[in-house]
């Protein structure tokens, strides 16, 4: 009798999987759990933030220490910032530890390591943790500096600026033609000139830097509620604050340095389109690009998920709208791509191509037709589930196994665009539930082929006659004269 | 009592590590068609990782068929009877996936990383792929291009780029593991749709296959839906393999070589040592280990370069397959010099060894090695690849939880003996390339 129900059983199991349909792709299921990327956070009296990634059994260890005072607004000078970098540089010697003695232990313990002026990292066995932890948390709490520390980096710097005045290094460049430039202007109010001004530094001055002026720079901004810790590893949460609280708990508080700010007021000024022809007598293909600005789409906004789910379907992957008009269906070129993202200055949009000679005037014209065509449509099932999970994949593949990279890029990020903790973890969710209704109002919003800017790169009498249709155009040669041609 | 404590606080560590491998759990059965299934289940991943390795390679090729196991790799991306040509990676990659492919002397191995509320799509695929390949002659043209290409851009980059290959062929018999795995150029061009059918239906079957499929699974389900993908695929043949892989010789070759452009003369040594899957082997890959590691200060390269300014650089490293193994070294002068002086000087070093190895020197070698072996047992996409691996070459899957442990017992003593077991004389085959003196 048992052996007859075993036999049902068995028999019945197979039944439902009896008929092997081969002629088509399986559904995938609906993911039982999403919870990845689980990131615990640990806060010290001293302001230092400390994220715990529990990898159970795992018997190696990441701790790593990130200072974001190189992340934020500074106003102090920059020799003291110069000096500590190259302290780690060098064969420093902190409070109780040299250099060469942290080397020759990690060395014999397998133990990796890199310590630098913005913290660095620490991997090896855990059963080797704390034979390694108290020098690098020396390290990098007790700095020890000298004058032969000032001396060394004031020699580099006028070592440097001879070097500058043999090569005569001039920053002309930057103000050559360029016709990004024209982008960057029109689009979002950057002028060439200003960041001309801003990339010409000062001549830095060290002869008046002291010992003093180093330990307080380094006491005051290289300090624990200016950075943050990762425990990455097999440690509960009482270990984990055990660990950072003795090693990193007497680290003194210093002077709050407030967090850049991540969204500057849109500047921009375009209030139609415009065209550019770039003259290249030797291209062999006609390049395009065409970029518009998304104006609110700030770094990490509440949308900026659904902005990239939006980038996939409309030219970002070989499903996208573009890449199949462009290059499957009209076969006009090898690559195309768009990105739609999220900057300080406002968010950009951009397409970009290399198309066959003389083609340029078709390739604009169903670049515009895809962008209405994603503003006025609504997309299919098909493309959003390919579009949806092509960021599922890519972000899963990212924080599985024993990768740190997706932690530690995350904390240090997290503050300036006020994330929560539990970003990561939500991640997942959050994409699953992407609809079409999100993507048509962003693709409203964000997809603009009205207020933008073509340049096409290629030879002009390729292209001569042929753009004028689409709005205003200008012809430059390539240093950025204006073209003029008879009637 | 308190140093009962003491000592059991000292020893629990090593004591828990210990655990690592031997506590790495996995499925294995064997469907009646002869294919071999390995489940792991890991619900802390988002993935799974579906892959099938067949137990097929380069040394199964026949003389005029070299290069065919690669090329049937790419081939068999292109599309099968129910998956159009040019869809196979398009549905995997729509579906958020990632695949990919290999192929060396003793396997082929096919895989795919999927979120794992997707791994159904990978076993359709892979069974797809393993039941009805569909091999088009236009899809077949393409890849004898690409392939050609790929050919060119590792072998054919630079005076030294082929000498991977021209080793393999000095030391060992031509039908195994003395061709290219690439295969010639001759044979690339040589290669038919149906040289890809009778490779394909001889060797491509369940029976010469292992299917592994581990990550985010529950372990009963997988199993039905692989019966359900895999069970009523015609079992194949079983594969014979080759048994001539014994060096050429037993003495002491040196081999002169002139190719074009070379600036600096260099030196292969290569001495004929322990396959893979041999006990010596560990010891082999930590004596490689101790010789060249990272350490500036502590390796073979500074031995030898302190008293030989003539020297640019000493480099070396290991190739263990599953009949035979090397133990390279390269020296690279900074202009030219006497070779045969410097191959007897270094053999005067490597003699050292056998002597007495450094303690401290060995430990560190060591160290780094037990520092990075965890990795592969919780990186799924590792473990996949290393289940397959030990099921086919060495023979067990289950030997897998071995690996991190049998690099543990190797000590310095071992060192020694497997130095002075290989590293001999008349065990050794030597290349110079000569410079060119028309090139400046």
């Amino acid at each position: 009798m048992k052996k007859l129900l075993l036999s049902i059983f068995i028999l019945s199991s197979f039944i439902s999987f009896a008929q092997v349909d081969r002629s088509k792709a399986p559904e995938g299921d609906t993911p039982k759990n999403m919870d990845f990327g689980k990131v615990i956070p640990i806060k010290l009296d001293n302001g230092l933030s400390v994220y715990l990634v529990q990898r159970p059994g795992y018997p190696n260890y990441t701790i790593s220490v990130n200072i974001n005072f190189q992340d934020r607004d500074d106003q102090e000078r920059e020799e003291y910032g110069n000096v500590i970098s190259d302290y780690y540089y060098s064969d420093f010697k902190s409070k109780n530890y040299s250099k060469k003695q942290i080397d020759k232990i990690c060395m014999q313990l397998g133990t990796q390591k890199g310590i630098t002026n913005a913290g660095g990292f620490m991997r090896g066995m855990k059963r080797d943790l704390y034979k390694t932890l108290p020098m690098y948390a020396d390290a990098i709490v007790n700095p020890v500096f000298s004058k032969k520390n000032i001396k060394e980096t004031h020699k580099k710097y006028n070592e440097y600026k001879e070097k500058q005045a043999k090569r005569k290094i001039t920053n002309k460049n930057l103000l050559e033609f360029n016709a990004t430039k024209l982008t960057d202007s029109l689009l979002y109010g950057v002028s060439p000139k200003e960041d001309l001004e801003k990339s010409r530094k000062d001549d830095l001055n060290y002869n008046d830097v002291t010992v003093a002026d180093i330990v307080k720079y380094n006491k005051d901004y290289r300090s624990p509620n200016n950075a943050n810790l990762l425990i990455y590893g097999d440690f509960s949460v009482k270990e984990a604050t055990a660990l950072a609280k003795k090693y990193f708990g007497n680290w003194k508080k210093g002077i709050n340095i407030p967090v850049k700010n991540a969204r500057n007021a849109f500047k921009g000024t375009l209030k139609n389109r415009k065209v550019f022809v770039v003259n290249k007598p030797d291209a062999s293909q006609d390049r395009i690009q065409v970029n518009w600005a998304l104006k609110d789409a700030y770094a990490y906004d509440k949308n900026h998920l659904e902005i990239e789910v939006l980038n996939e379907i409309f030219g970002s992957s070989q499903m996208s709208y573009l890449y199949r008009n462009i290059r499957e269906d009209k076969g006009l070129t090898y690559f195309i791509k768009s990105s739609l993202s999220g900057s300080q200055d406002g968010g950009r949009g951009a397409v970009w191509s290399s198309v066959t000679q003389g083609k340029a005037d078709l390739a604009v014209e169903n670049i515009f037709l895809e962008m209405m065509r994603i503003r006025n449509t609504e997309v299919s099932d098909q493309d959003l589930y390919i579009a949806k999970n092509s960021l599922i994949g890519s972000f899963s593949r990212g924080i599985t196994g024993v990768a740190t990279t997706p932690f530690l890029s995350f904390i240090m990020i997290k503050d300036t665009y006020k994330l929560s903790d539990n970003y990561l973890a939500e991640k997942l969710r959050r994409l699953h539930a992407i609809n079409k209704d999100n993507i048509k109002a962003l693709a409203n919003k964000y997809i603009n082929p009205y207020e933008c800017i073509v340049i096409v790169t290629g030879k002009v009498e390729h292209i001569k006659g042929k753009l004028e249709k689409f709005g205003e155009v200008t012809y430059f040669d390539k240093d950025g004269t204006i073209m003029k041609f008879d009637k | 009592m308190k140093k009962i404590f003491l000592l059991l606080g000292l020893f629990l560590p090593s004591l828990l590590f210990a655990q690592l491998g031997k506590d790495y759990k996995f499925t294995e059965y064997t469907l009646p068609n002869g294919l071999t299934v390995l489940l792991h289940q890991d619900h802390s991943a988002p993935n799974v990782i579906v892959g099938v390795r067949y137990h097929i390679g380069s040394k199964n090729e026949a003389p005029g068929q070299t290069g065919l196991a690669h090329f049937i790799e790419h081939v068999q991306f292109h599309g099968t009877k129910n998956i159009p040509q040019g869809q196979l990676e398009k549905i995997i990659m729509n579906a958020g996936g990632y695949c990919n492919a290999y192929t060396h002397y003793d396997e082929t191995y096919f895989y795919q990383l999927l979120p794992s509320h997707q791994y159904k799509l990978g076993l359709w695929v892979e069974s797809e792929r393993m039941l009805h390949p569909v091999v088009e002659k236009k899809s077949l043209e393409k890849e004898r291009g690409i392939v050609l290409q790929e050919k060119n851009m590792r072998y054919h980059k630079g005076p030294l780029s082929n000498s991977f290959n021209e080793m393999q062929e000095a030391m060992y018999p031509y039908e195994t593991y003395g061709h290219s795995m690439i295969g010639t150029e001759k044979d690339i061009k040589a290669a038919t749709v149906k040289d890809f059918q009778d490779f394909r239906k001889k060797y491509y079957a369940p029976v010469n296959a292992c299917l592994v499929v581990v990550g985010n699974i529950d372990i009963e389900e997988t199993k039905k839906w692989v019966a359900h993908y895999f069970a009523d695929i015609p079992r194949g043949e079983k594969v014979i393999q080759p048994k001539n892989y014994k060096r050429k010789s037993n003495k002491n070759v040196v081999l002169d070589k002139y190719p074009k452009n070379l600036k600096k003369t260099s030196v292969y040594i290569c001495y004929d040592v322990c396959p893979e899957t041999h006990k010596d082997a560990r010891a082999v890959q930590l004596l490689s280990a101790y010789m060249y590691n990272d350490d500036k200060e502590c390796t073979m390269e500074k031995d030898i370069k302190d008293r030989d300014t003539s020297i640019y650089g000493v480099s070396g490293t290991h190739e263990l397959w599953e009949n035979v193994g090397l133990f390279k070294l390269q020296i690279r002068f900074k202009n030219d010099g006497d070779a045969m002086k410097l191959v007897n000087k270094i053999q005067s070093e490597i003699d050292k060894i056998k002597k007495s190895v450094d303690k401290d020197r060995f430990l560190r070698a060591k160290n780094a090695y037990e520092y990075q072996l965890p990795d592969i047992y919780f990186d799924n996409e590792s473990a996949a690849d290393m289940l397959g691996h030990f099921h086919c070459v060495f023979g067990s899957a289950a030997k897998f939880k071995d690996y991190f442990d049998s690099y543990k017992r190797v000590t310095a003593a071992d060192l020694e003996r497997v130095a002075k077991k290989y590293l001999n004389v008349n065990n050794r085959t030597v290349i110079i390339y000569h410079k060119d003196k028309e090139t400046k």
